[in-house]
């Protein structure tokens, strides 16, 4: 590879994720640790180190101007004021603040996503794998992302947000358009998308209106229930949370899809993790290494900071690649092989790190270990019945389609399904 | 080795109750506790890991 990295960085076309990305970061590390994108004026960031550093000083690297690559190209493209009105004026997004505001609007939400407040939906979540696997036949050719990794987050946000289940085919739509508004080019694109979120909306305020008057053991009746300066929650900050979490669903769908995906490739690793649970942690946090959900985030420099022998600019803006960071040699040796007992498990860039890691990287870990405890104990193995697709999407990662089937145990001779 | 937690800098990952669920704890507003300041000598490389995984960067440890 000898063209110039300007002809191979091409960080704004889907396409550049499928399969060349990681041999340009490999060049990345070695001519330009922060490289200078020029269309859209942003230094992208390659090593863990870097990405570790960006993420815990918010105090130089600010989230409230702008957080994806498709906001800042909207921005320049002059279509940024047609997104306005998907914006609740006070609705104050936590993601989208800094230290110390940041910290007060993420504990209205850290506190219905501890581990404790979490472990009380696991036996729901239990209930819900098994359900979705009873509905597959086994040896039966079946699409994972819409039979399983679609569906588990949306009964998941249901059963925490106290939402009937009845509404879930609703909310699938809602979370496709929330995606949809992070990947349109043109202010023309956003009309359709634009009316389900209105529709999203008005759902959400009828649900508040109900939790209000008969609250239940759900995170909108929590919310309900908790106070911002010394008042209520305003509506919109509830509103805005709720419909994160909601949103969120998509990247939890994104990564289960990811575990079957890999779990598809690697029939060895599957054998190992059957034969020892305690290493079932640990290829989770492989799949999410290998797959981030998220590829990055953007954060705006407050001051100027020497960054990777690269002198930034305040006001200048860097984008933290997670997918590189999470396959940089110098922190994961034998960064491409998939290797659920790797010792530094825990160490990658997926979740992000510092005061914005991920509100809901515990739920997303608890879905994807109930499900896939479930599935593995029912499944020898997982293979490819077709060729899947790739989701087409700068900022989000995952299959679009991932065609498999689940192969049964193999019962030993004499041995009948009743009694196994 | 003594252990402690900023709790200005925890994000309440839990990452610390899985590494050494011996040492830390999280409360019911999701932060960290810390169960043993004084680090016994068993757990001091659950510590150590600990303070590495955080993603906050949120433990400091102070070798003995």
């Amino acid at each position: 590879m000898t063209a110039p990295l300007t002809d191979l960085v091409l960080v704004e076309d889907p396409r550049f994720y499928d399969d060349r990305q990681f041999a340009v970061y490999d060049r990345m590390r070695a001519e330009a640790l922060a490289y200078h994108y020029e269309p859209l004026d942003v230094f992208l960031l390659t090593r863990m180190d870097d990405v570790r550093y960006v993420s815990t000083h918010p105090e130089l690297f600010s989230n409230t101007s702008g957080l994806t690559l498709n906001q800042l190209r909207m921005a320049r493209d002059g279509a940024i004021t047609a997104f306005e009105r998907f914006n609740e004026p006070d609705g104050e997004l936590v993601i989208t603040k800094d230290p110390p505001r940041q910290r007060t609007l993420r504990s209205l939400m850290s506190q219905n996503l501890t581990p404790r407040y979490l472990s009380g939906f696991s036996q729901a979540l239990d209930g819900f794998c098994r359900d979705l696997l009873d509905q597959v036949k086994d040896g039966e050719p079946v699409d994972f992302v819409d039979a399983v990794a679609a569906q588990l987050p949306l009964y998941v946000a249901a059963a925490l947000l106290g939402v009937d289940s009845v509404d879930i085919p609703r909310m699938k739509s809602w979370v496709a358009a929330l995606e949809d508004l992070t990947r349109i080019t043109s202010a023309a694109d956003l009309e359709e998308p634009g009316q389900r979120f209105d529709e999203l909306k008005a759902f959400l305020r009828d649900q508040l209106a109900r939790k209000r008057q008969r609250p239940g053991n759900d995170i909108m009746s929590s919310f309900l229930a908790s106070t911002l300066d010394r008042a209520p929650v305003p509506d919109a900050v509830v509103l805005a949370h709720v419909a994160t979490l909601m949103s969120n669903g998509g990247t939890t769908r994104l990564l289960l899809a990811s575990i079957a995906g890999l779990l598809a490739e690697n029939p060895s690793q599957v054998e190992l993790v059957r034969a020892d649970p305690g290493l079932l942690d640990g290829m989770i946090e492989e799949c999410l290494r290998l797959m981030p959900p998220a590829r990055g985030f953007v954060r705006t420099l407050t001051a100027d900071v020497e960054l990777g022998g690269t002198r930034i600019r305040a006001g200048q803006r860097v984008y933290l690649l997670y997918p590189a960071a999470n396959r940089d040699p110098g922190h994961f040796p034998r960064p491409d092989s998939f290797d659920p007992a790797r010792p530094q498990g825990y160490g990658h860039a997926s979740f992000g790190f510092g005061a914005h890691f991920c509100l809901g990287a515990g739920l997303a870990r608890m879905e994807a270990k109930a499900l896939f405890a479930e599935l593995l104990s029912r499944y020898s193995s997982i293979s490819l019945a077709g060729v899947p697709t790739r989701y087409q999407h700068v900022q989000l990662n995952g299959w679009e389609t991932l065609p498999v089937t689940f192969n049964p145990v193999k019962l030993a001779r004499g041995q009948s399904k009743e009694d196994s | 080795m003594r252990i402690s937690v900023d709790t200005d800098r925890c994000v309440g990952s839990a990452y610390c109750q899985r590494v050494a669920p011996e040492l830390f704890d999280l409360g019911d507003d999701g932060f960290a506790v810390v169960l043993e300041a004084e680090v016994p000598n068993g757990s001091v490389d659950a510590a150590r890991e600990a303070g590495a995984t955080c993603p906050a960067m949120a433990i400091a440890i102070e070798e003995a």
